[in-house]
């Protein structure tokens, strides 16, 4: 192999790189191959916490995402729904975020509806919905989710909802999960809520955003589960303590195939352009 | 300064959030005196943003109607992509306002399956969002490949922790070279260290430029036009 064609593994057109992707990730997408995973360090603490709470014990999730970061988040959301109702743990959704009413409904759409069809809203669930405010919305629920919701999203007011009945503030949840996928998010959670409050705070966040919330961990963060993988990690929590209760293959799991495969190909282009310039550096220094 | 009455309500305000996030006794406020106040503002001034955050959004959608309005009207540069956001926003808040397809009134549910708002929110701004996300991979993708080379001792240490955790984070990493825990490590070490160190600087910035704007020293407060 000449020198140049040494260089030419160092200024590969980014086009080849979108393409190869592309095509590797609608293969794995078409073949759809399953990798199981193995709940982690980050995620177990997540998932015996809600474990170890009584039925009936109010749990919050905050469903502080948008479409666009819905892949990564989303199955969290789902897999931290599936536990709750197999718990019989009332959930409440809110959210930092205007598009937040609209993740919650795709969880019940796509979750809670086909999944648990028993489930009744306001009994297993309720839908508390956006406010704007951020980490001032969260500094007003402390003492009182009244201060800043008069009702669900669906009208009801919220001393009608039985699955508020043990609530008044946000102390009287067995954890609060934020699901964040950048400001306001899991940050302010933990500034003004987990921080200043006594209740147990855990977190999800997208891959991008996960290494800002490690010093959090553990002491400020019961735990958190790191993008695609923290969800497949805890719906492998779920496949091994109630396989006959949830899907064998859930949201995560499945992307975690996809995922895999591009991250091959691109540890792949790192490799090869590191190759033409390793080679391509001996050859010269030979030359000399 | 020109203006001193918002100087004096920020820094008045902004003492008194101080105060109550460090002294704030347990209550509600009604005991009355300076602790009370500290108490009472402790509990209800979040609560006002709630307010502010109205006139926030009625400020905004009026600003852009305004800009977005003007540059369609004088025909300036890439007017169109102006026409396309007023409708969208035009569009939007009167379908949102209306509850068209859904349940009506002021209660009623904008998320309800059958509403209109959701239909937009599944057919128009969710694929758009996931089509802008996904392309981000392909970025990253040729990003990587030009960024992570081993030119130096550095880029050699930047190149292995970016190999160590793509590798960490993906079960064929984990299964062949169990990069799993040294994926993990770097999360929790080395990244823990820097993070901190960045936040603690950032922390002390915010504060001083937090009292230079309670004491009125930040320029482009208080109204003197800067």
């Amino acid at each position: 192999m000449s020198g140049s064609r040494f260089e030419a593994l160092q200024s590969i057109d980014r086009r080849w790189i979108f393409l190869a992707l592309a095509v590797a990730v609608i293969a794995a997408l078409v073949v759809q191959p399953v990798f199981r995973d193995s709940p982690g360090e980050l995620v177990v603490p997540i998932f015996a916490a809600i474990e170890a709470l009584a039925p009936g014990t109010p749990v919050l999730i905050s469903l502080d995402y948008s479409p666009s970061s819905a892949p990564e988040l989303e199955p969290m959301a789902a897999a931290l729904t599936r536990h709750c109702l197999i718990r019989g743990l009332p959930v409440t959704y809110l959210s930092l975020w205007p598009t937040g009413n609209h993740m919650a409904g795709r969880i019940v759409e796509r979750v809670i509806g086909p999944e648990y069809p028993d489930a009744v809203e306001g009994r297993e669930w309720v839908t508390l919905g956006f406010q704007a405010g951020g980490e001032l919305l969260v500094h007003a629920l402390l003492d009182s989710l009244g201060s800043r919701f008069a009702a669900d999203v669906r009208g009801i007011p919220l001393i009608e909802i039985p699955a508020l009945a043990q609530v008044t503030g946000l102390n009287d949840y067995g954890i609060v999960v934020s699901l964040s996928a950048g400001t306001p998010g899991l940050k302010e959670w933990v500034l003004y809520g987990g921080d200043v409050g006594a209740f147990p705070l855990a977190g999800g966040c997208t891959g991008v955003g996960a290494p800002q919330f490690f010093p959090y961990y553990p002491r400020q963060l019961l735990g958190l589960m790191a993008a695609l993988k923290g969800a497949a990690e805890y719906e492998a929590a779920l496949n091994d303590d109630y396989a006959d209760r949830v899907p064998r293959v859930m949201q995560a799991t499945r992307g975690m195939g996809p995922q895999t495969v591009a991250h091959l190909v691109i540890v792949a282009f790192i490799l090869l352009g590191n190759a033409g310039l390793f080679i391509g550096e001996r050859r010269k220094r030979g030359r000399r | 300064m020109k203006r001193p009455t918002p100087q004096i309500l920020l820094t008045g305000v902004a003492l008194i959030l101080v105060v109550a996030a460090f002294m704030a006794p347990p209550g509600d406020g009604s005991s009355g005196g300076f602790a009370g106040a500290v108490t009472y503002a402790d509990r209800h001034f979040s609560s006002w943003f709630g307010i502010l955050a109205v006139f926030a959004f009625l400020l905004g959608g009026a600003s852009l109607l305004r800009t977005h309005g003007r540059r369609v009207r004088e025909r300036k540069a890439d007017w169109h992509y102006s026409a396309v956001t007023l409708v969208s926003f035009l569009a939007v808040l009167i379908v949102g306002f209306l509850k068209l397809g859904g349940p009506p009134g002021l209660t009623g549910d904008p998320t309800d399956a059958s509403s209109w708002l959701t239909t937009i929110f599944d057919s128009v701004l969710s694929p758009l969002h996931a089509t802008l996300y996904s392309l981000l991979a392909f970025y990253v993708a040729s990003a990587s490949y030009r960024a992570f080379r081993a030119r130096s001792l550095e880029t050699s240490v930047l190149l292995g922790a970016a190999l160590i955790v793509l590798l960490g984070r993906i079960p064929v990493g984990v299964t062949l070279f169990r990069f799993d825990s040294l994926s993990l490590w770097l999360l929790k070490v080395p990244n823990t260290a820097g993070q901190r160190a960045l936040m603690i600087g950032v922390a002390l910035g915010v504060v001083a430029l937090a009292v230079r704007m309670v004491l009125g020293l930040e320029r482009g407060r208080g109204g003197d036009g800067s």
